[in-house]
């Protein structure tokens, strides 16, 4: 015997080996079909006994384990099916013919066997036959349940008889000795008149009797049958016999106690109700009157007779400890023939199976870490997978998932070995993946995001790497580049430098011919790949939104009536409105975006690899707001430090517009990288109002630019400064040209002039303008230019010269240089050379003069500042453009101001 | 004559947070697929350490601790050397409970320590290689 059999549990030792096989041309399915209907009918409740026949059937038994059945009579097969298809009459000698053959591949120990005859229709089909049943197709076949229960009933018959017969054996006849294919040799020229000899076919046939009760469903006669077997045994040290003896012991307890079944299989076995519970195995159903055939009743003639009555019931059933007990003495028997390997490897996956019912991890692992050591004969390699997978299976059983993921693996390892002429990387990569609960690995990026890593980081990379080279070796790159991808991102904390970049390489080797996608992948037994979004190539520490520059920026104009009246409710303070106000912070921005102008966002970004990173195709992913992203490409050097990446993008339509995340293509592997997804991120929030459209004006002025700054930048306005000197009592016009570069109309003009200086009633007003000239070109049309007159006349008084020099030493500035026809201009000059003009002192902001234009509902404020630094007269005109922007559905309507370009000069 | 082994301790979450080698002066140096062995195998050995860690009540003291710190530490050897393994052990698990009194030694996290690392290769040397 060769050929374990792992599957086995020890309630299949009570049941009746029938095979089921295909003679001839038989269709695959078909032939399934029906064997799956055939092997529904796996319990038989015994004419009105409450006796239950149980049936194993294979499709496939090697005829060499045959031989072991007096050993163990449920490795016996006592019934054949053949299922044959035959359409003509013609054919049907033939067939038969072969029925026959099969028939003889097992025929020593058949009770009965059946012919099922499919597609033969005619006087053949008509003649009634017990062995032969005809159906005309697959489909029209109602009656095979009940052919099958007959025909098991048939084998009970037979069964029965052997039991009968084998059981009244007087002790006085000859035994015959049973014997196991290896003994048998052993045995010739021995004596077989001693008593020794006797006691050993005694002992043996008692345990085949026990077998058979146990078959034949009585197991509390099975269990007396063992107990004397193993006494007998015991006696002449037949250690084989003996240790299948204890076996058997341990079976009928195990069924005794676990009617549910020990082997997993769910269903059928308890599928005729409680009928089976621990008592009831024991004792008669209460509705069964008519018992033909009492266990009681047989044994009184049986050559137990005595030891029934001797023996309390209960007594002979081992206890649970006691079972696991026994299993071990067997094994140990077992052990001592090298021949009786397979018993040996059997009798410990049972115990296994047993131990895990009891959830006694230890004694269990113990039962396999002995199996693993039980060597048979050189295994193919299908048989070693076979043996690693069962191995596994067992080890998940009891609760050792990672000792099951070791074998597993070891399995994945051997359907690819390089032994195999055809290595089964589908297999290999199948069983693989079922290790990775074992490794507390899960192909879900987003499990590692969180916490800690869990797992041995160095066995999980290999794995990985394994799985890589599997779905490379099956030929699909996609699965390839997802799970090198996961590597990437998963373990680059665990990666060396050398393997970063040698797991870089190989996966832009691999996206050269398959790109990574953000896709699921989705595998055809049903798994799911999610997508791997690389968010550590590169690192982001930081999401900023970015205010539009200054000259863009959006303003609010303050003339609008209620637009402060924003709390409605009429008390001072609320804790529900401070609360919401609250939430509402966290998200939004202070600032708004406009439409159709260039809109930024800064990340942070580094480099952990410890080489350049191109990073290609990085842009920002929104919602609510169609956005124009304009996606950048960036290099890093290696390990950078913190590095400022700015992400451009142009919204195309209003409203809120919220910033997700960003995509990038690194490696050639697209990722969408989602900021919620990303830990440690600091953001300043990522919804940000986009409003409508605003028109840009550009002004420029007929005088030339001058190289001082009067006015200090302050972040909301912007100025240019130009200059003119002027003689006192000189004029001058200033041209200011306005062009509407934007795509709105301007609508509303307004000019404020403001000096610079305390000191206004020394210069007095010498700006003057006309503004309608202006106004009449209003609106201002896109493209269109407008042309402002300011009109610059110097009208010193200097009647109070002490003063007015006076008040140019105090400003401290210089006055040298400048054309001033005045006479105090020796006493000055001594100061040029130490203190040079200085913006930042002559800044003083005075007052303003302001006027103020409206032309439709657009306001242009131009704000003009009178800035006097110093003897010759600086004036800063300081303009502010203020647009002005009303929607009709808006009641608080949104007043927006836009600097553009604002000048300044100098007189 | 000594075999080679390999020690590991084991952080909660089946991480290692320690490996060592302790080879034999003759030999060279293991091939890299031969640790990777020794990892699969360690980390296949700890569904039964952790299942005896319940059932055992040898070094109960020590049982207790490591219960509270769930630190699991493993040797994998290739030949019988109970005593020295034993010796070995209780010592590096004195050390280790040193070095994890350490304030700024976080619990969990690998041991990167030159002078934890002599001091178990040092261990090695007196209680496996001797």
């Amino acid at each position: 015997m060769s050929v374990p059999d792992y599957m086995q549990c020890a309630e299949d030792h009570q049941t009746l080996l029938v095979v089921v096989q295909p003679v001839g041309i038989v269709p695959e399915e078909s032939f399934f079909r029906i064997y799956k209907r055939i092997s529904a009918v796996s319990q038989v409740n015994v004419r009105d006994s409450q006796r239950v026949l149980y049936i194993r059937y294979r499709h496939h038994y090697p005829p060499e384990n045959n031989e072991w059945g007096d050993f163990q009579t449920h490795r016996k097969v006592v019934g054949l099916i053949t299922i044959t298809e035959c359409s003509s009459a013609k054919e049907w000698p033939q067939t038969f013919e072969k029925f026959h053959l099969q028939k003889e591949m097992y025929g020593s120990t058949l009770y009965d066997s059946r012919l099922f005859v499919f597609g033969l229709q005619g006087e053949i089909a008509e003649q009634p036959r017990t062995d032969v049943a005809f159906y005309p197709s697959y489909d029209e076949c109602e009656n095979v349940e009940k052919r099958i229960e007959d025909f098991i009933e048939s084998l009970f018959i037979v069964l029965e008889s052997k039991r009968l017969d084998r059981a009244t054996d007087k002790s006085g006849d000859k035994i015959p000795l049973l014997c196991v294919p290896f003994e048998k040799k052993d045995f010739v020229g021995l004596d077989t008149d001693s008593r020794h000899y006797k006691k050993r076919c005694q002992g043996r046939m008692r345990k085949h009797v026990g077998d058979l009760c146990l078959q034949a469903g009585m197991l509390q006669d099975s269990l007396v049958h063992y107990h004397m077997a193993v006494e007998l045994l015991r006696s002449v040290n037949d250690f084989l016999w003996l240790g299948a003896a204890l076996e058997g012991l341990c079976s009928a307890s195990v069924i005794y106690h676990y009617p549910g079944g020990t082997g997993g299989r769910v269903g059928s076995r308890r599928a005729q109700g409680g009928s089976l519970s621990a008592e009831a195995g024991n004792r008669h159903r209460p509705g069964a009157q008519e018992v033909l055939i009492d266990p009681g009743a047989l044994t009184s003639n049986g050559i137990n007779a005595d030891t029934s009555a001797e023996i309390g019931r209960a007594k002979n059933c081992l206890s649970p400890e006691d079972i696991i007990e026994k299993y071990k003495e067997a094994i140990s028997y077992y052990g001592k023939y090298k021949n009786a390997g397979v018993i040996e490897l059997e009798a410990c996956v049972k115990a296994v199976r047993v131990l895990a019912m009891q959830k006694r991890s230890m004694e269990a692992s113990e039962f396999l870490q002995n199996a693993v050591y039980i060597n048979l004969r050189q295994l193919s390699e299908e048989e070693k997978i076979q043996r690693y997978s069962i191995l596994s299976e067992l080890y998940e059983r009891i609760g050792f998932h990672r000792k099951s993921a070791f074998f597993k693996r070891i399995a994945a390892m051997q359907c690819a070995a390089p032994s195999i002429p055809e290595p089964g990387w589908r297999a290999c990569y199948k069983l693989l993946l079922e290790t990775l609960p074992g490794y507390s690995l899960s192909l879900d990026p987003q499990d590692f995001s969180k916490g800690t890593h869990r797992g041995w980081a160095a066995v999980q990379m290999r794995l990985l790497h394994e799985l890589v080279y599997a779905s490379r070796r099956m030929g699909n790159p996609a699965l390839c580049v997802r799970h090198l991808s996961f590597l990437l991102q998963t373990m680059l904390d665990f990666l060396s430098d050398q393997e970063k970049k040698d797991v870089t390489q190989s996966l832009e080797s691999y996206t050269a011919k398959c790109p990574g996608t953000m896709e699921v992948i989705t595998l055809p037994d049903g798994l799911k790949l999610p997508p791997v979004p690389f968010t550590k190539l590169p690192i982001v520490k930081s999401v900023k939104l970015l205010n539009l520059p200054a000259s863009l920026r959006p303003h609010k104009m303050k003339s609008l009536l209620g637009q402060n009246v924003s709390t409605k409710s009429p008390f001072i303070y609320s804790p529900i409105i401070a609360h919401s106000r609250g939430e509402e912070r966290n998200k939004k921005i202070d600032f708004q975006w406009v439409q159709g102008d260039v809109c930024e966002v800064q990340l942070m970004v580094y480099n952990p690899m410890p080489f350049e990173l191109r990073v290609e195709n990085m842009g920002l992913l929104t919602t609510g707001v169609e956005f124009e992203s304009l996606p950048a490409a960036l290099s890093l050097p290696a390990e950078s430090g913190l590095y400022p990446v700015t992400l451009v993008g142009v919204p195309q339509t209003t409203g809120q517009i919220t910033v997700n995340g960003y995509h990038t293509s690194v490696f050639g592997v697209f990722s969408d990288c989602l900021l919620d997804n990303l830990p440690g991120v600091k953001t300043n929030g990522c919804n940000v109002e986009v409003i409508p459209a605003l028109p840009r004006l550009q002004i420029s002025t007929s005088l030339p630019r001058s190289a001082h700054t009067l006015q200090p930048s302050s972040g909301d306005e912007i100025s240019t400064n130009v200059s003119v000197q002027l003689y006192n009592g000189e004029t001058q016009q200033l041209i200011i040209k306005l062009e509407n570069i934007g795509t709105e109309p301007l609508e509303k003009l307004e000019v404020t002039a403001k000096t610079v200086n305390t000191k206004e009633k020394l210069y007095g007003d010498f700006l003057s303008w006309n503004l309608e000239d202006t106004l009449c070109q209003f609106p201002l049309k896109p493209g269109k230019i407008a042309t402002f007159i300011v009109n610059i006349k110097v009208k010193l008084d200097f009647s109070c010269q002490e003063n007015l020099l006076q008040d140019l030493s105090d400003d401290g500035i210089s006055v040298s240089g400048l054309p001033l026809s005045s006479p105090f201009r020796q006493v000055v000059k001594p100061r040029v050379e130490t203190k040079p003009l200085n913006p930042q002192e002559s800044s003083k902001v005075g007052d303003f003069s302001h006027v103020k234009f409206y032309l439709g509902n657009k306001q242009v404020k131009l704000l003009i500042y009178k800035c006097v630094s110093c003897g010759p007269l600086a004036l800063l005109i300081h303009h502010h453009l203020i647009l002005q922007h009303r929607k009709h559905d808006c009641s608080t309507g949104e007043v927006l101001a836009k600097l553009l370009k604002p000048l300044c000069f100098m007189t | 004559m000594s075999g080679s082994f390999y020690f590991v301790i084991v952080g909660h979450h089946d991480n290692p947070i320690f490996e060592m080698e302790f080879l034999p002066p003759g030999k060279v140096e293991s091939k890299d697929d031969h640790r990777h062995l020794n990892q699969f195998i360690a980390h296949a050995a700890l569904d039964l350490v952790d299942e005896n860690m319940w059932l055992s009540n040898l070094f109960c003291d020590v049982l207790f601790s490591l219960i509270t710190v769930h630190m699991r530490f493993i040797m994998l050897h290739d030949v019988r050397q109970e005593d020295g393994i034993k010796n070995f052990f209780t010592d590096v698990y004195e050390l280790y409970i040193k070095f994890a009194m350490n304030p700024f030694y976080e619990l969990n996290t690998p041991i990167r320590s030159t002078a934890f690392e002599r001091k178990v290769q040092f261990l090695g040397k007196k209680h496996l290689l001797s």
